[in-house]
């Protein structure tokens, strides 16, 4: 069982839906797809395993996606901090073509517009959305606390969809819990001692019609390359640094 | 204090346990029983339920290289950090550890 901090310091008109979300990922979308038959293992590469189950309504292609990952020398604060923070947005992003931060909600939650760069030959996607970032605490000190980004789709009467694009809806996720081995004798810990673990979560309606076999194969292609990237980022800018427990 | 003894019977006593980033090792009561890891704050709390438990059917067990103190017990992504008074202790540990696995049944090869 979880307890939640973020509501009460951090009180917006997306607060409840902010609350519903995060709860939702500590229950549904920590659970182990190793072994659920659902669940199709589409690329692992070293510790990182990319899940997805095939699902289409009306045609389109609404396949849900989940990867697990465990980085070395990190914490899922930094991770979650780089991931939430647009200020390094464009340090690891490469499939959007521009964003902006239409809404500071509050010290952990904006709302964002960002335009994709358009993927041949489907048109090109939207996407707006609320962006928190959370901390929940263990209840137990022998599970670690968990630190989560989300990104999930609302409107904004500023952003209504255009002509230009189709606007795509999300429901993305980022949870991290980090792992802390014990020092050798009394000394202080450092990033050897540090392993974070990560569940990423993402389902995408990409809106519009798009051709299913570009669709699973642009995210066959993209989600490993972004969370390797993305990883490795979070990496070379911690290394060295005081860590961020 | 007294040491573990070999056997199928319950068996308890203090280890320091690595218990998270901010408070490091602290004393627990651990408890080896029904092929079972337990471990309680402490042996006045055992009536209040435990605090963590490990299956030792798949779990591994691990005597600390440099730390003549330490063993790490593991089963899957989950470690127990463990700490024992003295190597001696430590050895009776993972004696009665083994012995216990053994006579539950799941001891390595001989168990069929």
């Amino acid at each position: 069982s979880v307890d939640l901090i973020s509501a009460s310091d951090d009180v917006h008109r997306f607060s409840a839906q902010v609350e519903e979300m995060v709860q939702s990922h500590m229950t549904y979308s920590l659970q182990d797809v190793g072994g659920d038959a659902n669940w199709q293992l589409v690329v692992e590469e070293g510790d990182m395993k990319v899940y997805r189950r095939e699902v289409e309504e009306n045609g389109i292609v609404l396949d849900p996606l989940k990867a697990t990952h465990a980085v070395r020398g990190v914490t899922g604060h930094e991770v979650c901090h780089y991931f939430w923070d647009t200020a390094f947005r464009n340090d690891w992003e490469t499939t959007v073509e521009s964003f902006q931060v239409v809404e500071t909600l509050s010290d952990k939650a904006v709302i964002i517009h960002q335009t994709h760069k358009r993927v041949w030959p489907a048109s090109q996607r939207d996407v707006l959305y609320v962006s928190i970032i959370s901390k929940i605490l263990s209840t137990n000190e022998n599970d670690p606390d968990t630190w989560l980004v989300c990104n999930f789709s609302v409107d904004h009467d500023g952003y209504p969809p255009s002509a230009r694009c189709i606007r795509a809806k999300i429901n993305v996720a980022m949870i991290c819990q980090t792992l802390i081995s014990p020092p050798e004798g009394d000394k202080e810990i450092t990033r050897d001692n540090i392993l974070c673990k990560i569940t990423y979560v993402a389902n995408v309606n990409p809106g519009g019609w798009a051709p299913a076999s570009v669709l699973r194969a642009v995210a066959k292609r993209e989600y490993p390359k972004f969370l390797k990237r993305f990883t490795s980022y979070v990496q070379e800018k911690t290394n060295g640094e005081a860590i961020l427990f | 204090g007294p040491g573990p003894h070999g056997g199928i019977a319950e068996f308890g006593g203090v280890l320091s346990k690595w218990t998270n980033y901010i408070h490091g090792w602290q004393d627990r009561w651990v408890v080896l029983k029904n092929n079972t890891l337990s471990y309680y704050k402490s042996q006045d709390e055992r009536e209040y339920g435990c605090r963590g438990s490990l299956c030792l059917s798949k779990a591994v067990i691990t005597p600390h290289e440099f730390d003549e103190c330490r063993l790490d017990i593991s089963v899957n992504d989950s470690v127990w950090y463990l700490r024992a008074q003295d190597p001696e202790h430590r050895n009776q540990w993972i004696d009665s550890i083994e012995q216990h696995r053994a006579e539950s049944g799941y001891g390595s090869e001989s168990s069929l």
